[in-house]
């Protein structure tokens, strides 16, 4: 009765509906059909959201979740449950990678399929392994205290514009090779083609500048309609293809000890080099992956702890403890996974009760898999030693984050320097947080020492 | 007890690696490689641990 009038999946085999759930039942139709992850304020509820669609619709239909990613008005499904979302993720061929969100061209790997991803993941793996990672801790250690000894200078301090971001930003800079005097417009960039319209300030007020300069109306409000966002997204990917582009010329004859010249020197499955699109496509992403990532993690970490001093010195007490160290680190990443991760279905299938089309978006909201009760006890608990901890934090299947090595490191790394320093601080009254959503994370943490 | 590895399973998350170093190495592309099918008498513990840390569950064990 309910689907065709509000094309929502009921999946009347996975959730029995008796006349008592009615009232639970319809409230989670309305909480489906009105979902959005893409605000800053969604935010406040979002866990509350995820455990109303797990229960009643655990694949569900939402009108509004698969906006972003054609930037059109489409529709998505939606999955909250853990087991169907590792289904979801490690079955490449059935849901694809080839979604539409992307500026001029789609990014190598993420939204290749393969057997091409493979390909192309043989290249950049190497790069990427825990032996390779591990000999970046020093320098890792030493820039972070650089970082947090300059931030502590004040009392008050906003920990994503002095620590957050720059840490993994600057690390990321150094590892691809592009110029630390570009820090800034690589941060605008990023932040004017990820958050023109998620509650980031920043990002907005950027995006709204460059509508603004390329003649676009938008309007006395400043509101950014799909098209303006559209438009804007071309011109700002154009410009950074226009950098990476300059970036990897100037390299070319001139090898140095980074990504850009192992692309260059890199031969996809001993044939051919690559050519400059390809090697464009994926700085393109590791640019995209690279930035927001790690930060969101430490921001969004940071302002629990902020809040939440026991758990705080919880981890505290165990932060060098290697062992023990990284075991929590996983936890916090289950706890505070921030990446949604859009597929596109290559044929009609029925997936656990949910009759999917050839052409559907299916959206993957790890932080949802990463609560469901099913498979994690006290989901909303952060449990420093759990075990089993299979989260899907760092994605799954071929996709899985290829930094996740470096990820690891920097959240380690990054918590314990700063709580070496400052063990006691706390929310900062006089100012204001700011959060985004989509792949959420924040823009502002204002923190004072206590 | 035994431990098997499915390597088409496997994605590199090195949960394994830190659970049981000694008993689950990488490959160049930083894939699990396993040293031994033979779990060393007191590394059980260790190893059971990298099978419930798996997230692709690419890791059995029989006794």
């Amino acid at each position: 009765m309910f689907p065709p009038m509000l094309g929502l999946a009921t999946h009347l085999d996975r959730t029995r509906i008796t006349m008592t759930d009615r009232e639970s039942f319809n409230r989670a139709v309305s909480v489906a059909r009105e979902y959005n992850p893409y605000s800053g304020q969604f935010l406040e509820h979002e866990f509350e959201v995820y455990d109303i669609m797990r229960e009643h619709l655990p694949i569900a239909r939402s009108e509004s979740a698969g906006g972003r990613s054609g930037l059109g008005v489409e529709g998505s499904w939606v999955l909250t449950r853990y087991d169907d979302s590792c289904e979801f993720l490690q079955n490449a061929a059935t849901f694809s990678n080839q979604v539409s969100s992307y500026p001029v061209r789609p990014w190598i790997p993420q939204a290749i399929d393969p057997p091409a991803h493979s390909a192309y993941r043989r290249i950049m793996n190497p790069w990427f392994t825990v032996d390779a990672m591990r000999l970046l801790e020093p320098h890792l250690e030493k820039f972070a205290e650089e970082l947090v000894d300059k931030m502590l200078e004040n009392d008050e301090f906003d920990f994503v514009a002095e620590f957050a971001d720059p840490f993994p930003t600057v690390i990321f800079c150094q590892l691809a090779g592009f110029p630390l005097e570009d820090y800034q417009q690589i941060m605008d960039w990023k932040n004017t083609l990820m958050h023109p319209s998620d509650g980031h300030s920043r990002g907005r007020e950027l995006a709204v500048a460059l509508a603004r300069e390329l003649g676009l109306d938008v309007g006395g409000d400043a509101s950014i309609t799909s098209e303006v966002e559209l438009a804007v997204r071309g011109e700002v990917g154009r410009r950074i293809y226009a950098y990476l582009g300059a970036l990897i010329d100037k390299r070319r004859g001139q090898p140095e000890d980074d990504m850009i010249s192992r692309l260059l020197e890199a031969s996809y499955e001993g044939e051919r080099p690559l050519t400059q699109e390809e090697m464009e496509d994926t700085l393109f992403l590791f640019y995209m992956a690279g930035l927001d990532t790690v930060a969101s993690a430490l921001g969004l970490i940071v302002q629990t702890f902020a809040s939440d001093p026991v758990k705080r010195h919880e981890f505290i007490a165990l932060m060098d403890d290697p062992e023990k160290a990284s075991v929590a680190v996983e936890e916090l990443v289950r706890y505070h996974a921030i990446v949604l991760l859009p597929r596109r279905v290559t044929d009609d299938v029925s997936f656990h009760g949910a009759e999917f089309r050839d052409g559907d978006t299916a959206l993957c909201p790890t932080m949802a898999a990463n609560r469901d009760a099913a498979e994690f006890e006290n989901p909303h608990e952060l449990v420093y030693d759990r075990a089993p901890n299979r989260h899907i934090g760092f994605g799954l299947g071929p996709h899985r984050c290829i930094g996740i090595h470096l990820a690891r490191r920097e959240l380690r790394i990054g918590l314990q320097v700063f709580h070496r320093k400052l063990p006691d601080y706390e929310l900062n009254p006089n100012a204001k947080i700011e959060a985004f959503g989509g792949m959420k994370g924040l823009a502002a943490l204002p923190l004072k020492k206590s | 007890m035994k431990v098997h590895l499915d390597s088409s399973m496997c994605q590199g998350h090195g949960q394994c690696n830190m659970s049981a170093p000694d008993m689950f190495i990488f490959d160049e592309q930083g894939f699990a490689v396993l040293v031994s099918e033979d779990v060393p008498s007191g590394r059980e513990a260790a190893v059971s641990l990298a099978v419930v840390r798996c997230p692709e569950r690419a890791i059995t064990t029989s006794p």
